[in-house]
């Protein structure tokens, strides 16, 4: 049985503004273990974001309990979340969110310079080039990010997701911004990526890439329809 | 009409909403356009204005340079002998007149005010074509030796000290011991010409004929330098400026040989006269601090210019979705010009009232505070000049503002970028401008700091100087005994003992002292040596300054203690010392280490003369071996701390002789015993009481005497520091609005470095390294900038180019590095203390 890397318990995030509090979330549980491929889909507005987001410490919940491997992550401070962020967690974003000034290689080596163990230039060498083997751009590594196609720079954002061995992969629509070939090679390599061992979270509002996840969870007005943990069962 | 009326309200529309950028804008702008109006016309008022007086570049000042082997002679300005001669005999002149400025205490007024007056020939009115008020000018019947004791007043004593009373005209007033007629009043709008004016003067009030002024009446001062005489002319056109000089060199010589010869050193002076145009007189050295403050508030318009540049360039490139939708609803290229045009030039036009309303607070301060700073002050007001200098500065800046924002506007993009969606055709102000803006901003603010920094030094030294004597109720006296010659000694040996006797017996006085105020001491001409217990003593320092080797001072017995001026070593005068006038002398520590480094000269012996007037005329060096004058040897009884004056730089080798000052000047300092007062009135009673031959001229506490020395020092302290002041502010908000646009537009990235797992300090680290290569740049661009400014004022900054100056560029630099530490560090505050999250959102 894989081990359980993921634990929510009865998570909520409200939004307050002076005139109106927006529950975003409302008491989520959820539980992601080792190798799992999950997709969260739902209309807009329906807070797979702000989930997204909570699951990779970018934000903080209103209440409720998050762990990450055992330890409860639910109230670190902003730099002990970030050092977990680059330990632990793989960020594949919409946009792709490349640095235009840095080269493909700088782009995904950047997860490795937060390190708070300082690697060689030769290891950082070898794990982007691996990285970029598993989404086959090693021919790119001196390319910046806008001489590429779209498809190409959300393969490079993958290979930056991936630079950290992270426990998990959080990815928010990776084509959102692609055409339909681009988006279903994008999806290819997650299976792929899934098949090796990679565990991964993906949001997506097009439910013909939901569909690929092993386990489809749906979020409206910020729960869950299905209870998740219950895969077994569905 | 209207449509302009519509394109205003739409353009302040777009405007309000941002209330912070028009503060901004509007702060920058205004501050810095109210100083460049503000020195552009006081530039304008004093360089390009012409004086108002009637063929104003024909009028020349005859100006006198008497040297010896190379150095000002201290007899450096002409004689009312030789004035008075060139005047009456002069072939080079339409006309000319004669004036002399002085004081004179206004005597029919019970407060006995003292009154700055001038003494002038008939031809005064006729040169500086003064209109009257009241009455007439001087005429044929105040030509010189006409002896009529008739008066003008100036518009401000008309309406101050006789409120304006048509009557005055054929009244009597009295000044000092004469009563003189009024015969007019000066026009309100007749600007009084401020040339060779007495340091502490203020505006003349009163003209009186020039039989009346002391130099004329008194024989002895007729071949004595007359620092307040000058001689103004109407050069005739058959004469140029060469040939003019030629005749009045020619002229001088000849009387100065019948007159003079007995000076000293006579033949080997070097004399010239020289024909200066007015108005470089009445400039004197100050187009240099003109140039100067043109050149610093210029540096601040750079700054300002650059600072608000980033903010028009960021505002717009806000707008763009705005002028995407006016591009699509048909906009052409000209009409997205006018769409910033307008919101450019309302806020250039609410910025330049602020600037007018600042550069009149500057001409009022400058009016108030810095007459006796700069020449013309008096002419500085709103003119035809300040009204289209203004509406060329917003014209300029409105058209630059509204180009420089269109230039980043791609019009094609804008249009593709409607067709598309609006993707990936965000305006931005580029890097390399936002590089650029930072580099010139910090170049110009260090140039600025670092002159600014190394200028105030000096004054804040002088200001802040210790004084050795206690000012601290301390009170100075003037007084003159009227109606004799100044070195008539015999009325003051009567009647000063008099008058020191009967103020040593008030109530209100502790002590007292007849002696010369402290910062006057009388120069020993050109030495190398003094003649130390009988064998020569070369001087160890300052021997390139041939003149003012070493200078003296008599004082009375009661000078040292009157002052609480410590003694260092030694005892001081007794009355015994004074009364016998023993050979004994106190010298000051720059003096003793002189002649000995152990500073060990009590009882040591100084060969000196025993008359005053060799002492002051005679060259020591050649006299004192000669055997010629009359010498004897002075034993020294005490050491005193250096006194440094407000005008010098180090302190002088002084010493000081037991001896009362008998003249018909007196010059008396007393203490006041604690919590009393001797009011002015009360002395004024005093005097006449004891002797109607005494006159006051000045009684003010030493402190005030003393302040206003310090004047010039104040005002410069205070220029440069509002300049370093303005500087700091407006690079400060300069750099912070720049680097917060730049952190702005990186806000994604940071963003998604945080989701990377960058700590807070990673993104400090990241920020600061990035902006210290555009800081880095400007500071290497001050090390050229610095130079260039320093070989434009190289006379002026020769003397501050030092070792010193490196703390001096260390600290700008810390200041510069706090600055954009700052500029740095706040923006990114938002960024990195709140959940990455914040940062992300919006870039999907």
């Amino acid at each position: 049985m894989n081990e359980m890397i993921i634990t929510m318990k009865n998570v909520s995030k409200i939004f307050e503004t002076e005139e109106m509090e927006t529950h975003a979330l409302k008491n989520i549980d959820l539980t992601i273990k080792a190798g799992d491929y999950i997709s969260i889909s739902g209309p807009s507005g329906c807070g797979k974001s702000t989930l997204l987001s909570i699951l990779g410490l970018l934000d903080t919940p209103t209440a409720g309990e998050y762990f990450i491997e055992g330890v409860n992550v639910a109230k670190l401070s902003l730099d002990q979340a970030a050092e977990v962020r680059n330990q632990k967690i793989g960020f594949v974003f919409q946009s792709f969110n490349l640095i235009d000034e840095l080269s493909v290689f700088d782009n995904v080596a950047l997860p490795l310079r937060y390190r708070n163990e300082a690697l060689s230039n030769a290891q950082i060498k070898l794990l982007v080039s691996e990285c970029l083997e598993k989404v086959a751009m090693n021919h790119r590594v001196n390319h910046k990010p806008n001489q590429l196609s779209g498809g190409q720079q959300q393969r490079i954002a993958m290979a930056r997701a991936l630079v950290c061995n992270p426990t998990i992969l959080l990815v928010d629509e990776p084509t959102g911004n692609l055409d339909s070939k681009s988006g279903d090679k994008v999806m290819d390599i997650l299976e792929t990526l899934n098949r090796n061992g990679t565990t991964i979270c993906l949001v997506t509002h097009d439910p013909r890439y939901a569909d690929l996840a092993k386990t489809k969870l749906k979020l409206l007005d910020g729960s869950f329809l299905q209870v998740p943990g219950m895969r077994a069962a569905i | 009409m209207n449509q302009f009326a519509y394109n205003l309200k739409q353009a302040w529309a777009r405007l309000k909403r941002k209330p912070g950028f028009i503060v901004n804008v509007m702060l920058s702008m205004g501050v810095t356009l109210g100083a460049l109006i503000f020195v552009s016309t006081l530039a304008y008022v004093m360089l390009l204005k012409p004086l108002p007086y009637p063929e104003q570049d024909r009028l020349f000042v005859i100006d006198s340079s008497i040297k010896l082997s190379g150095k000002p002679h201290y007899f450096s300005k002409l004689p009312p002998a030789a004035i008075l001669d060139l005047y009456q005999n002069q072939e080079i002149f339409e006309t000319a007149t004669i004036s002399y400025q002085d004081s004179k205490i206004l005597t029919s007024d019970p407060a006995a005010p003292t009154k700055p007056v001038e003494f002038v020939t008939p031809e005064w009115f006729q040169i500086y074509g003064v209109s009257m008020m009241l009455g007439r000018g001087f005429e044929q019947t105040e030509m010189i030796g006409t002896n009529n004791p008739v008066a003008v007043l100036s518009y401000a004593i008309w309406k101050n000290d006789f409120k304006g009373r048509k009557e005055i005209v054929g009244e009597k007033i009295t000044l000092g011991d004469v009563s003189f007629t009024v015969v007019g009043v000066m026009a309100k709008d007749f600007i009084l010409p401020r040339v060779n004016m007495l340091p502490r003067n203020r505006d003349v009030q009163v003209i009186l004929p020039i039989d009346f002024d002391r130099s004329q009446q008194t024989q002895a001062l007729k071949w004595n330098p007359a620092p307040n005489g000058v001689i103004v002319g109407k050069l005739k056109d058959s004469y140029s400026v060469v040939q003019a000089e030629h005749w009045l060199g020619k002229r001088f010589k000849n009387l100065w040989q019948k007159h003079a010869a007995d000076i000293r050193n006579f033949n080997e002076l070097e004399i010239t006269l020289n024909l200066q145009e007015f108005r470089t007189q009445l400039l004197g050295d100050s187009k240099q601090y003109v140039y100067f403050l043109l050149v610093a508030v210029l540096g601040l318009v750079i700054i300002a210019s650059t600072n608000i540049t980033n903010l028009f360039l960021s505002f717009t490139a806000e707008q763009q979705h705005q002028m995407t939708v006016h591009a699509a609803l048909g906009a052409k290229r000209k009409s997205l010009f006018k769409f910033l045009f307008y919101q450019t030039g309302i806020l250039v036009v609410f910025s330049v009232l602020l600037a007018l309303f600042i550069a009149s607070l500057g001409f009022y301060f400058a009016q108030h505070y810095f007459q006796n700073l700069l020449p013309r002050l008096n002419e500085l007001s709103f003119n035809l000049f300040t009204f289209n200098f203004s509406l060329i500065l917003i014209v300029i800046f409105t058209t630059v503002f509204s180009f420089v924002g269109s230039r980043i506007i791609n019009y094609r993009k804008l249009i593709a970028g409607l067709q598309s969606s609006g993707k990936g055709v965000a305006v931005q102000v580029s890097k390399s401008v936002r590089y650029m803006l930072i580099i010139l901003q910090v170049a110009v603010a260090i140039a600025l700091i670092f002159i600014n920094v190394n200028l105030m030094k000096e004054p804040f030294n002088k200001i802040t100087q210790p004084v050795v004597y206690e000012l601290e109720g301390l009170m100075t006296l003037w007084i003159t005994i009227k109606g004799r010659n100044i070195q008539d000694y015999q009325d003051a040996e009567k009647l000063i003992p008099k008058l020191r006797k009967e103020l040593s017996e008030r109530a209100e006085i502790d002590i007292l002292t007849f002696s010369e105020y402290p910062g006057y001491h009388t120069d020993v001409p050109a030495t190398d040596f003094l003649i130390v217990d009988g064998k020569k003593h070369y001087f160890k320092q300052f021997q390139k300054t041939k003149m003012n080797n070493f200078q003296f001072k008599n004082v009375d017995y009661q000078y040292f203690e009157s002052l609480r001026w410590p003694l260092l070593q030694g005892k001081s005068f007794s009355q015994k010392n004074e009364e016998n006038q023993e050979k004994v002398i106190i010298v000051n520590d720059a003096f003793a280490r002189e002649i000995s480094p152990e500073g060990n000269v009590i009882g040591k012996k100084i060969t000196l003369f025993t008359d005053q007037y060799s002492m002051s005329h005679s060259f020591y060096e050649e006299e004192i071996t000669s055997g010629q004058v009359e010498k004897a040897d002075y034993e020294i009884i005490g050491v005193v701390e250096g006194l440094i004056t407000p005008s010098e730089n180090f302190v002088p080798r002084r010493f000081y002789l037991p001896r009362l000052e008998l003249s018909s000047i007196v010059e008396c300092m007393f203490r006041l015993k604690e919590n009393l007062v001797l009011k002015r009135e009360t002395v004024v009673s005093l005097l006449n009481n004891l002797d109607r031959s005494f006159k006051l001229i000045e009684y003010e506490p030493m402190i005030d005497n003393y302040k206003e020395f310090l004047f010039p020092h104040y005002t410069t302290l205070v220029i440069t520091i509002a300049i370093a002041l303005l500087t700091i502010f407006l690079t400060s908000i300069g750099i912070y609005g720049i680097l917060n646009y730049s952190i702005q537009v990186r806000r994604f990235e940071l963003g998604t470095r945080l989701a990377m797992g960058a700590k807070r300090k990673d993104l400090v680290r990241l920020i600061l390294k990035d902006n210290a290569k555009a800081i880095g740049f400007g500071v290497l661009m001050s090390l050229v900038v610095l130079p260039v400014i320093y070989l434009l004022f190289s006379d002026k900054l020769a003397k501050y180019i030092n070792l010193e100056l490196l703390p001096a560029f260390v600290a700008t630099l810390t200041l510069i590095g706090c600055i954009a530490w700052m500029a740095s560090y706040l923006p990114l505050r938002k960024i990195i203390n709140r959940p990455a999250i914040y940062s992300l959102r919006g870039s999907d």
